[in-house]
Formats: structure tokens, C-alpha cells, sequence
């Protein structure tokens, strides 16, 4: 566990640098406060509605896919490093799972998942 | 707790730090100049050479500039999420450096190993990838508390983006672990080095695949529609000063760190071509160090200019074009070739 210390002493200082900047900044640069500079960026139009509405579903629908994947590269790399202790059994354990999952990814697709221009 | 192992668990790697900070802060502000000037003469034109020679000094007079900018927080937004996503931009691609071994590891005469890392971790490349996952948040947190349209649909579409190429770039890293069979960043060189080939060539497709999420997961072009800096407005529009900057700095150190990797995976890291390491070493340490780390940084280099070359020469996908390729095209690739490697494994480099 040892090994870790130097990478949460090197994660302190990166988490640091960014507040220090902005502290010591503080000091030089300017302050002036203006109600229409402050205002979010809409091509110059006043704001209208909270920009906190609605969005597509097909974000949502890419994140769940997304999971899937991402879980199964997560089972995929204990078998990647023990592979040759696992052999020809590990391998047609694995080919197993990723047809399992293969069938998976077509069924997202035919569903039309992947597909953003509907 | 006496002195030495303070030293030894604390000072050396605070030591350590320092030394690789310098060169990392270096190489990313010149990143920024090296592709302003190399895009320039892609396009006949000098590119920035006003401030100092060749405007060498022109990335600290950038820095300073947004440094002494003022601090704008919209009204609209939520503050506290506001200030803290810059941090989240920067420091995944900032930890990562932490585990790349940068030579060979010295050995003392009396037997000592001090190897060229920060952390030399059994689950280096395993641990970048979960790190670097967490810069998502970074783009997420600044879209969400912006309190403004653009930038919340600019996250929304940066982040379905980086979600959907992430799987293929794990899948092709899957491949060089199962021909290492270590997740350790100094084995996999190691494994190169005793296999007498390079990934690259038995990896092709993988390596291809790294190159093509690589350049998606950085937001460059041709996958930049997060930023989209000539027109399109991205999830930073809402940000000035220096936390603008560390959106950049964290981009550039992204695509430095995505070089570092990519040459440690698939082009031997720190192996000297056509030279027996071992030997080198043997005779002159020294040599074989400081040899070792050049030749680790051309090859990066290699990658940095590939990069910025797409960028010049490739236009931009569309979005719909761009799942489609994270998707449909790299993703059974990434399956395709992984399979593969498996069977190549299995029957040819026993």
C-alpha cells in the first residue's frame, strides 16, 4: 500500500495548485462588479427561462449503454493480466461472455440506440 | 517515525515531484505554442514570433495575461460548483504522470533499485484510466453550474462524447495488458523489450484504435465539437480568466499524457531501437538513462505532432457522425481485435 503515498501526496498538490492560483490571483487582478456583464452568454438576447430545462434522452440513453461497456471492460482486464495462468479455458470463458454481450450491443442497435439522426 | 523513513515515504517522492513538474508545466504551456506555430506552417504563415525569439516567451506572456484577468462568476450561476470544476479539468490529467516510468531503474552499486517514476504501482494503467475518467465531471460540473444554454448543452454533448470513445480506448488497452500480462507501466516496456517487438505491431488495430478515441477523448479536431473554438460555443463559454486557463492547461496535459501512455503501450517507451538495453546499461547507466528519456520524449513527440497534424488537415465530423464512429465502427473493432490478440496469444507467442 506503501507504493500509493507518493500519488496522494502528488493528487494534494495537483488538487492545490488550482485554488492557490486563484487566491494569489486575487490580489492583481481587477474587481468590478456590472449587472450586465454578469449576465449568461445568449448571443445578446435578454434571458428568457431558467437553462435548466429539458434535453434530449438520447444522453441518457448513450450513458446506459455506455455502462454496460464499461463494466465489461472492467471483467475483461482480471482476465487480461491472468491469462496465462488461465489458458484455453479462460479464453473460451471469455469468448463466451463476449458473445453474450455482442448479442447485447445488437440489440442496442437494433433498438436504434446507437443511431442520433431520429 | 525516524527521519530516514519520512525520508524515504515522503521527502524522496516530494523530490521527485518536483523534478517531474518542471518538465510536465514546460512541455504543456510550449504544447500550446509548439501547435500554434507547427498549424501555422501547415497553413504558410509564421504563427506566433513576436515575444522572444522564435515567441518562444509567448505561452508566459498568455499565462499572464489570463492570470491578471478578472474572475467572472454569471449571476445565474450556482458559485461553489462554478469555482471547483476547473479543478476537476485539471488534475485527472495532472495525477496520471504520477505513474509513468521514464527510464530504466537505476541500480546503486550496493544493490539499491531507484526506479524513474513517482509511484512505480502494480496497477499503473489501470489507475490512469480510472483518473482520467474523473474529468468528466469537470466538464459536467461546468455546464451544469453555468447557468447559461450553451454551456450546459456543450457538457451534455462533451460528455456523451467522451462516455462513448472511452470503451473502445479501455478495449485496445485491455489488448496490451493481455500481451503484457501486467498492468505495471515498467513490465509492459519490459515485455516489449524481451519480445523483441514493439505492440504496435502486434497490437496494429488497437493501436489504431488508441490513436483514433485518443484524439476523441482530448476534444481535438476532428472530434472537437465540445470546444469547437471557431464557432460552435462549448461548455467553457461562461469562463474567463485563469480558470479558462486551466480548462486549457488541462487539455493540453490530457493530450500529453494520452502521447506518454501511447508510446509506453505501443511503442516501447523508454527501449532505445535497435539497441540491446541491457547491455547499454551494463556498461554506461548514465548514458543508457539520459538516452533512455530522450528517446522516451521523441516518441511522444511523435504522437504531438501526429496529432496537431490531423488538425490540420481534417475537417470536422458531425455529431451524429461522431457517435456513429465511437460507436459502430471502433467499438466492434476494439471486440474484433481483442479476440484476436487472444488467439495470437494462445498459439503463437507462448
Amino acid at each position: 500500500m506503501m507504493a500509493y503515498l507518493p500519488i496522494g501526496i502528488f493528487l494534494a498538490i495537483a488538487l492545490l495548485i488550482v485554488p492557490l492560483t486563484m487566491v494569489i490571483g486575487a490580489f492583481l487582478r481587477p474587481k468590478r462588479f456590472d449587472y450586465v456583464k454578469l449576465q449568461p452568454y445568449e448571443c445578446g438576447i435578454d434571458v428568457r427561462e431558467s437553462p435548466r430545462g429539458n434535453f434530449s434522452v438520447h444522453f441518457y440513453i448513450v450513458a446506459v449503454v455506455f455502462l454496460v461497456f464499461d463494466v465489461e471492460t472492467i471483467f475483461l482486464f482480471p482476465w487480461a493480466v491472468a491469462f496465462d495462468k488461465l489458458g484455453l479455458f479462460g479464453v473460451v470463458e471469455v469468448f463466451v461472455f463476449l458473445a453474450l454481450l455482442i448479442a447485447a450491443y445488437l440489440y442496442a442497435w437494433i433498438k436504434g440506440a446507437l443511431r442520433w439522426e431520429a | 517515525m525516524d527521519f530516514a523513513t519520512i525520508m524515504q515515504y515522503v521527502g524522496w517522492p516530494l523530490i521527485k515531484i518536483v523534478i517531474l513538474l518542471i518538465p510536465v508545466f514546460t512541455v504543456v504551456a510550449y504544447m500550446v505554442w509548439f501547435e500554434r506555430r507547427l498549424l501555422a506552417f501547415f497553413q504558410s504563415r509564421l504563427g506566433p514570433n513576436r515575444v522572444g525569439p522564435l515567441g518562444l516567451i509567448q505561452p508566459i506572456a498568455d499565462g499572464l495575461k489570463l492570470f491578471l484577468k478578472e474572475d467572472l462568476v454569471p449571476l445565474n450561476s450556482r458559485p461553489f460548483l462554478f469555482k471547483i470544476a476547473p479543478i476537476f479539468a485539471f488534475f485527472p490529467a495532472f495525477v496520471g504522470f504520477a505513474i509513468v516510468s521514464w527510464a530504466l531503474p537505476w541500480v546503486t552499486p550496493s544493490g539499491k533499485v531507484h526506479p524513474f517514476v513517482v509511484a512505480d504501482v502494480d496497477l499503473g494503467i489501470l489507475f490512469v484510466l480510472a483518473i482520467s475518467s474523473l474529468s468528466i465531471f469537470g466538464i459536467i460540473l461546468a455546464g451544469w453550474s453555468s447557468g447559461s444554454k450553451y454551456p450546459l448543452f456543450g457538457s451534455l454533448r462533451s460528455a456523451s462524447q467522451m462516455l462513448a470513445y472511452e470503451v473502445p480506448l479501455t478495449l485496445s488497452v485491455v489488448a496490451v495488458v493481455l500481451l503484457a500480462g501486467s498492468f505495471r507501466l515498467s513490465d509492459i516496456v519490459a515485455a516489449q523489450q524481451k519480445m523483441g517487438w514493439y505492440y504496435l505491431f502486434p497490437g496494429i488495430l488497437a493501436f489504431g484504435v488508441y490513436l483514433v478515441s485518443a484524439v476523441a477523448e482530448t476534444n481535438r479536431v476532428p472530434f472537437d465539437l465540445p470546444e469547437g473554438e471557431s464557432e460552435i460555443i462549448g461548455f467553457h463559454t461562461e469562463y474567463s480568466g485563469m480558470r479558462f486557463a486551466w480548462y486549457f492547461v488541462g487539455e493540453y496535459a490530457n493530450v500529453t499524457l494520452i502521447s506518454v501512455l501511447g508510446t509506453t503501450l505501443f511503442l516501447g517507451g523508454y527501449d532505445i531501437p535497435f539497441v540491446n538495453d541491457a547491455t547499454l546499461y551494463a556498461a554506461h547507466p548514465w548514458l543508457a538513462s539520459i538516452l533512455g528519456v530522450g528517446v522516451f520524449a521523441a516518441k511522444a513527440a511523435l504522437f504531438a505532432v501526429f496529432f496537431i497534424w490531423i488538425r490540420a488537415t481534417w475537417p470536422r465530423y458531425r455529431y451524429d457522425q461522431l457517435l456513429k464512429i465511437g460507436w459502430v465502427v471502433l467499438l466492434p473493432i476494439a471486440l474484433a481485435n481483442l479476440v484476436v490478440v487472444a488467439l495470437l496469444k494462445l498459439w503463437l507467442l507462448r
